[in-house]
C-alpha cells in the first residue's frame, strides 16, 4: 500500500458539513472503507450504500444538470417522497426520460428547453437504480438512485483507473452494505464490527472486479 | 497495480468527483481508443477480428447467397453503396440510405432511427430482414457449421464458448471486425496535432466555420463529429418517422440519427433518405430553409453562408477523409 489520499481540503471541509447535517460525528463512530477493483476497464460510476436508514426520507430532492450536452453528474440520490429536478443549463434544449419497467419508473418530461427545471417524483422500487436518458441524445446517460439512506457514497470512476479506495462514518447497527454498478450483479454483505469481507464483482456471470469492504 | 485513491470522504450522501467536472461542448478531436466501450470491457481477441472479416465478405449470409455484409457497406464505396437507397438481396430497393461504417466503434445506437443499441443487434438485423439478406437465423447457422474453415475458426475465436456457432458469436465476430474500422488520422487529426501545414487555408476557414456562424457543431461535435444523436432536419416527405417509430415522444418524431462525418467526401449520397448528391447541397440544406418544416428541430436555425463559404465547409469536411483500406479475405 503506498497510495495516498487525494483532495484532503475538500474531505475536511465535507466533513464539517457532514456535522451540521447529522450532528455529532461520534453519533456513529463506526467506518466502511474498502478499495474496488475491476481487471478491466471501470464503469461510469458506482453507489454504496448501507440500507436501513431512513435519514433522507422527506428531504429535498436532487438535481440534475444537463449542460455542455452531458448530464453534469453521473449518479444522483434521492429517497422516497422527494422529486428529482432535472434542469437544462445547456444552450440547446434537450429531454430526460426512463424507461425502467422493473423498478416502475417510467416517464418523458418531453422538450426541455434551454434554462428550463422539470420535476418529477422519485416514485420507483425503493432501493432500484433508475437510468435516465436524453431522447435526442442518447449518449446522455446518468442514475437517479431511489436510496433513503444519508449513508452512501456515490464512486466516480475515471478513465484508465482500475483501483479506487472509499471511506465513510457510519453507525455501527447497519450490518449490510450493498454496491450498485451499473449492469453488474447487485452486492449484498453483511458486516459486523471489526470484519472484513473479499466479494467478486459479477456481469453476466463472468467476474469484472472485486470488491474489499471492511467496518471500522 | 495501478492504485488510485481519489474517492474518499468523511461526510455523508455527499460526493467528492475529482474528473466529472463540467467538460466544453463535446469538442472536435482525435478519437480515443480507450473511449470505446467494447461488450466484455476489452478489445476482442484477433481471432475474432479476422473470423468477422470473413464473416462480412461471405454472401452465404445471405438467403439466396448473393450478397455479404460488404455488398452494400463496400469498403471501396466508404463501407456504404453510392446509391441513393439501399439494395436487397432481390434487386428490391430498400426505405432509407446504406450508412457508413467508419468509427462505429464509438457509436451508441445504430441504424437511422437508432433500434439497435449495439453493433452486435445491428449486425444480425440485416441478415434476417426479409428485405435484405433474407437469411434464417436457424437455416445460416447450419449452413456455416458445414464448412470446416468455419468451425476451426469458430473454435479458435470462441474457446470460452466451446467454438459455437450460433447467433451470439455469429453477431460478436461481425462486430468485432466493425469496431476495427477505424479512421482517426486524417489531416484534420494531423492539424490537431500541431501539423498546421496539414489542412489547406480552406479547410482551417471551413472549421472556424463548422464551429462558428455554421453551426455544425451543434449536431456534428466530439471526435467523431457526431452527438450520436437524432434529430428532425426536414429532409424528404416527413413520412418517414424515423426515431419515432422506435421511440414515442415530441423530439423523435422524423428525427434520423446525426452520422459522424469521418472520411464523408467518400460516402455520398447523404441524409438518412440519399436524396442529397454533393456535399456542397449538404450545405445548402441547411442554409436554403427546409420545406418540410413539420417537428423541426429546434436547432434548425437560419444560417447564412456566401458559396465561397459553404465551399470552405465542404474543404474542411474533405480534411477529415482517412480511408480504411481492407484488403477482401479468402472466403472459405
Ligand atoms: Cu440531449
Amino acid at each position: 500500500m503506498n497510495g495516498k489520499y487525494c483532495g484532503l481540503r475538500g474531505m475536511s471541509r465535507l466533513a464539517g458539513l457532514a456535522v451540521l447535517l447529522l450532528g455529532p460525528a461520534s453519533a456513529w463512530s463506526g467506518e466502511i472503507s474498502g478499495t474496488i477493483s475491476f481487471e478491466k476497464k471501470a464503469p461510469v460510476v458506482g453507489l454504496i450504500y448501507l440500507p436501513g436508514d431512513e435519514g433522507l426520507v422527506g428531504k429535498d430532492g436532487p438535481k440534475l444538470d444537463q449542460k455542455d450536452q452531458r448530464f453534469t453528474k453521473p449518479l444522483v440520490v434521492g429517497a422516497r417522497g422527494s422529486k428529482v429536478t432535472f434542469k437544462n443549463s445547456d444552450t440547446i434544449a434537450h429531454n430526460v426520460y426512463a424507461e425502467d419497467t422493473k423498478a416502475g419508473a417510467n416517464f418523458d418530461i418531453g422538450l426541455a428547453p434551454p434554462g428550463s427545471e422539470h420535476e418529477t417524483d422519485i416514485g420507483w422500487k425503493e432501493g432500484m437504480v433508475v437510468q435516465v436518458g436524453c431522447k435526442i441524445h442518447p449518449k446522455m446517460r446518468a442514475w437517479v438512485a431511489n436510496i433513503s439512506s444519508r449513508f452512501h457514497q456515490v464512486l466516480e470512476f475515471e478513465k484508465g483507473i482500475k483501483t479506487y479506495d472509499f471511506a465513510f462514518e457510519a453507525p455501527g447497527n447497519l450490518k449490510e452494505v450493498r454496491v450498485w454498478l451499473p449492469r453488474y450483479d447487485p452486492v449484498m454483505v453483511e458486516l459486523a464490527v471489526g470484519e472484513e469481507k473479499t466479494v467478486d464483482l459479477m456481469k453476466k456471470g463472468k467476474k469484472y472486479g472485486t470488491l474489499l469492504v471492511k467496518r471500522g | 497495480m495501478k492504485r488510485n485513491w481519489c474517492t474518499l470522504i468523511l461526510g455523508i450522501g455527499l460526493t467528492f468527483s475529482p474528473a466529472w467536472l463540467l467538460f466544453a461542448q463535446p469538442p472536435l478531436g482525435t478519437p480515443d481508443v480507450d473511449d470505446i466501450e467494447y461488450p466484455d470491457d476489452e478489445p476482442p481477441d484477433p481471432a475474432v477480428v479476422s473470423l468477422g472479416k470473413t464473416l462480412f465478405f461471405d454472401t452465404r449470409l445471405s438467403k439466396n447467397q448473393k450478397m455479404s455484409c460488404a455488398t452494400c457497406h463496400n469498403p471501396d464505396l466508404g463501407f456504404g453503396d453510392g446509391f441513393g437507397l439501399g439494395l436487397g438481396s432481390e434487386g428490391n430497393r430498400l426505405g432509407r440510405n446504406t450508412p457508413h461504417l467508419y468509427n462505429l466503434a464509438w457509436n451508441v445506437l445504430f441504424f437511422w432511427d437508432g433500434r439497435a443499441a449495439s453493433l452486435e443487434d445491428q449486425a444480425l438485423g440485416p441478415i434476417e430482414a426479409e428485405g435484405e439478406m433474407n437469411m434464417n437465423l436457424d437455416d445460416l447457422i447450419p449452413r456455416l457449421q458445414k464448412v470446416p474453415e468455419y468451425v476451426e475458426a469458430f473454435r479458435k475465436a470462441f474457446p470460452a464458448e466451446q467454438g459455437r456457432i450460433d447467433k451470439h458469436t455469429l453477431a460478436a465476430a461481425i462486430a468485432g471486425f466493425e469496431r476495427t474500422l477505424i479512421s482517426d488520422d486524417s489531416p484534420f487529426d494531423r492539424y490537431l496535432e500541431g501539423d498546421a501545414q496539414a489542412m489547406s487555408e480552406e479547410a482551417k476557414r471551413g472549421l472556424a466555420l463548422f464551429k462558428g456562424k455554421a453551426k455544425c457543431i451543434n449536431c456534428h461535435n466530439g471526435p467523431n463529429l457526431t452527438d450520436n444523436g437524432f434529430h428532425n432536419i426536414g429532409v424528404g416527405d416527413g413520412k418517414d418517422p424515423g426515431r419515432g417509430s422506435i421511440l414515442a415522444g415530441v423530439t423523435t418524431q422524423g428525427a434520423f440519427k446525426t452520422p459522424g462525418l469521418r472520411n464523408v467526401v467518400l460516402t455520398a449520397p447523404y441524409m438518412h433518405d440519399g436524396s442529397v448528391g454533393s456535399l456542397e447541397a449538404v450545405v445548402r440544406h441547411y442554409v436554403d430553409a427546409p420545406k418540410q418544416k413539420k417537428n423541426l428541430s429546434p436547432l434548425m436555425v437560419a444560417i447564412e453562408l456566401d458559396d465561397f463559404e459553404i465551399l470552405d465547409l465542404v474543404a474542411f469536411m474533405g480534411a477529415l477523409t482517412d480511408p480504411v483500406e481492407i484488403k477482401p479475405p479468402v472466403v472459405p
